[in-house]
């Protein structure tokens, strides 16, 4: 496939175009685990939304307690 | 923490740079940086670009693309070896050869030559060997869009398409692959409904053809031949043709915008018009070989 690259050596160039791609020598899970600035890099990236989702949990079970405790304490007033 | 990689690519026209700068990322290149700057000195400010994103902790690698202004193009019909080994002598004589770096690429018909000034050339590697950046690819304007296009839409089912280019004072630049293969780089000027090929390099027997075609994107009698699709961009191009384009409603004519099929980091989403955003197109080098 035709594919310029003039840092290739110069002269006939068919044979040479398959090694113009771009690459990064590079492990998976390196680009997984980094983190700039404190922000993912990568879109979904499960670190930071499984630290979300616990959050929410404690939330909701926090809430749910004070629910019940206000119900407990309005039930046992009246008793 | 390691530095992460990243890829600048640069392309250079007229008197701007257009910048863009990616990282690997779980979903495919992010796009970290980009934007243009006025070329102010000979030197590439290559660290201007890195700057731009210190935040980041990167490790750079450059791509290059360059303009047409210290390249020179020729083709050389085939015949049997001997002949073109006496053509090519009668091409080019001593003082070019030491003087331009060649690159020839075999086509159906014959070879199609890019030269490149060694000075140019080296000058580039020079600076960049002496800041110690590694330089992945170095192309030029067009050629370097079809890196791109290659990388960002899926071709699988083309085989005959164009790459376009609309430039200032009307001119147009035509990159033609047939059968998936280089057939023809094309220059040529628009004046009202007319288009006058300038200069051709490629098989000549689909010369006419082309200028047809393009003559009929101009004059409502649009008639794209066997070509599966149009593949335009434009830096400082007259914005009536660029429009003319996308009121043909015609899903064969492809605005290249680069932006569309990469993923943007938060602090950088473009605020510039889709025609705008196509001037990046040239940046196609600094993301050859991956699909995006």
């Amino acid at each position: 496939m035709f594919d310029v690259n003039l840092l290739n050596e110069p002269g006939q160039q068919n044979e040479k175009t398959a090694d113009n791609s771009i690459s990064f020598d590079l492990d998976p899970i390196d680009i997984i685990d980094r983190k700039i600035n404190n922000k993912e890099v990568t879109n979904n990236l499960s670190e930071n939304s499984k630290k979300k989702d616990w959050f929410l949990i404690i939330i909701i079970i926090l809430i749910i307690g004070i629910i019940i405790s206000v119900l407990l304490g309005y039930y046992f007033q009246k008793i | 923490m390691s530095a992460l990689p990243a890829l600048i690519g640069i392309s250079i026209h007229e008197n701007k740079y257009y910048y863009l700068s990616w990282i690997p990322s779980e979903s495919g290149p992010l796009v970290i940086d980009y934007g243009t700057t006025i070329i102010k000195e000979q030197d590439i400010p290559f660290d201007y670009f890195i700057d731009k994103i210190k935040e980041y902790n990167i490790n750079p690698r450059f791509t290059i693309a360059l303009s047409n202004q210290h390249i020179k193009y020729n083709f050389l019909e085939s015949y049997n070896p001997l002949i073109d080994d006496w053509n090519n002598r009668n091409n080019y004589d001593k003082i070019f050869q030491s003087s331009y770096d060649s690159y020839i690429y075999n086509t159906e018909d014959g070879n199609f030559n890019i030269h490149i000034l060694k000075s140019i050339k080296n000058n580039i590697v020079n600076q960049i060997k002496h800041k110690k950046y590694p330089l992945a690819n170095l192309s030029i304007g067009i050629f370097s869009a079809l890196t791109g296009v290659k990388s960002w839409y899926n071709l699988e089912n083309f085989g005959n398409y164009i790459i376009l280019k609309l430039s200032k004072r009307n001119i147009l630049e035509l990159l033609i692959i047939r059968d998936r293969q280089f057939s023809s780089y094309v220059v040529g000027q628009k004046n009202n409904d007319n288009f006058n090929i300038t200069s051709f390099f490629g098989n000549k027997k689909y010369k006419e053809d082309i200028s047809e075609t393009i003559k009929s994107f101009f004059n409502n009698s649009l008639d794209l031949k066997d070509y599966e699709k149009i593949f335009y961009y434009s830096i400082g191009g007259n914005k009536n043709d660029a429009n003319l384009f996308s009121s043909f409603n015609s899903d064969k004519f492809i605005l290249i915008n680069p932006f569309k099929r990469l993923n943007l980091d938060d602090n950088c989403n473009p605020k510039l018009s889709e025609i705008n955003l196509s001037s990046y197109a040239e940046l196609g080098n600094a993301f050859g070989g991956i699909d995006v």
